[in-house]
């Protein structure tokens, strides 16, 4: 009997060990294996959606109560602040108008059309669970490749843009937040068109990185996606510029202290290099061995930063 | 031979509620709610159930069991892989179910889950600083901390309401 408890206990202390490494392993070998990890981590997500979905949907509903209260609360005062703002926006919609009829006419002259990069398609999707921890802010959707849905979508909500497809299963999908510590977006000033990057640092207010000395920044400029690098459309409103106490530039996004329930995805195919366009038959064969290697080489660069949380979605700079 | 049936079976439904259990809390601790611009998730309620993990459970699948749903946590909050497979385990290798004391009151219980919490917001702090290369913000921890805190005496009464109705009162668990 004394034997089998020794048995049974060293037993049971072997697979304590082993179970610390493999734990280990993981941990240490997290962004070795992105591919592997990636087919892991999107299979759970699908079998888990489900759960999630129905569980979420009493939590959704008192957050929604929670909101209608506030709304409810204010809605004189801001009842007359959207009368205020409507006299403003008819005639800012008038003088639309009339830029949009002189833009076309120019383009028709110089044979241009500079259109908008914004697609009018969008796919809705529901936000059923939300992760703002210390160490990641993302956020997992109802919907993923059944839908349409792709790795590098910009996921948007009312308040504005909320991240991108980080990567998508059949029926979920994994969104990368703004404010998560490994988001990088390339960004502009509506007002000046002064870039930057909007670099995440896992905290309410991301910053702007990269902004060059002479570059017009200012506090209280809207931001919105520059759409340089081609990855995400340019024009999608983003938040605010404000000057934080260490005198660097943040930005407090629309989306931030909103409960986030529904998002609505634009499938937005980003914008390819020549190279990557060219079919492979057309290249000539002697060079062919080196050509595939060199697209499968830069396939894996492009696509290695969304394989994982801890790389940036932009790689290029403003 | 009818004893050792059914003590084995004992053995084997407790590490089958430590598990439910522990499933329970890993799926509720990937919801959030944002109520009047307050943000509380639950990332720390799974701790939880291993930290009142069955005394009677299967100590080889029970380690097993809390080593998956360690990595399965990791997965579903996107966190660093193996973080909380490895706070898991340690959490039950200092404080598990041959540890603790056979008849614990709930005020032991609650001291002692500040002790649960401190380890593994330390851990957290620390694993989660390697992995990512990156100070993690203490703030959220520190919330998610205290909203561990805060349900604590909920689920130790729902655990115990759970236990007196479907458990075998002559059992002595």
């Amino acid at each position: 009997m004394v034997g089998q408890d020794t048995d049974s206990s060293r037993a049971s202390t072997i697979t304590l060990v082993i179970a610390f490494l493999i734990a280990g392993v993981f941990y240490l070998s997290d962004r070795g294996s992105g591919r592997l990890l990636t087919q892991t981590t999107i299979g759970a997500e699908t079998g888990f959606a489900p759960v999630l979905e129905l569980l979420s949907k009493p939590l959704r509903a008192v957050e929604n109560v929670g909101t209608g209260l506030q709304e409810r609360a204010r809605a004189v005062e801001e009842n007359r602040a959207l009368r205020e703002e409507l006299y403003v926006l008819r005639e800012e919609k008038q003088r639309a108008q009339v830029m949009a009829m002189k833009l076309e006419r120019f383009e028709e002259i110089l044979g241009a059309n500079s259109g908008l990069d914004i697609p009018a398609e969008k796919i809705a999707a529901r936000a059923i669970s939300e992760v703002n921890g210390p160490f990641v802010r993302s956020a997992l959707l109802n919907a993923g490749t059944n839908k349409g849905i792709k790795k590098g979508h910009p996921v948007m909500t009312v308040s504005g843009l909320y991240g991108h497809v980080l990567h998508a299963g059949p029926h979920s999908a994994r969104v990368l937040q703004l404010g998560d510590l490994n988001s990088r977006i390339s960004v502009m000033s509506a007002r000046s068109q002064a870039r930057a990057i909007l670099s995440g640092d896992n905290s309410d207010l991301p910053i702007l990185a990269f902004v060059g000395d002479r570059a017009d920044w200012r506090e209280g400029d809207q931001v919105v996606s520059s759409g340089d690098g081609g990855v995400l459309p340019q024009g999608l409103p983003i938040g605010d510029v404000k000057l934080s106490d260490s005198g660097q530039f943040v930005v407090t996004l629309g989306t931030t202290g909103r409960p986030t329930d529904w998002v609505w995805i634009y499938p937005y195919e980003p914008t390819k290099a020549p190279e990557d366009n060219q079919p492979e038959d057309t290249q000539p064969e002697d060079n062919q061995e080196d050509t595939i290697e060199e697209s499968t080489g830069s396939q894996t660069v492009s696509e290695t930063p969304l394989d994982s949380p801890q790389q940036s979605l932009e790689s290029e700079g403003p | 031979m009818v004893m050792r049936y059914s003590s084995q079976s004992a053995v084997r439904g407790g590490t089958w509620k430590g598990v439910f259990f522990l499933l329970s809390l890993t799926i509720l601790s990937v919801l959030s709610i944002n109520v009047f611009g307050i943000h509380a998730s639950f990332l720390f309620l799974p701790l939880m159930a291993v930290f009142l993990w069955p005394r009677v459970g299967n100590p080889i699948g029970s380690i097993i069991f809390i080593l998956l749903f360690g990595l399965l946590l990791d997965v579903l909050s996107s966190g660093p892989r193996g973080l909380w497979a490895l706070i898991f385990l340690t959490v039950f290798t200092i404080f598990g179910p041959l540890r603790r004391l056979k008849h614990q009151t709930f005020r032991s219980a609650y001291k002692m889950w500040f002790l649960v919490l401190g380890v593994a917001l330390l851990m957290a702090y620390l694993l989660g600083w390697f992995a990512l290369r990156h100070q993690p913000d203490l703030l959220p921890m520190i919330y998610q901390a205290a909203v561990a805190v805060i349900s604590f005496p909920f689920v130790y009464g729902l655990r115990h309401l759970a236990r007196s109705l479907f458990s075998d009162p002559d059992r002595n668990i």
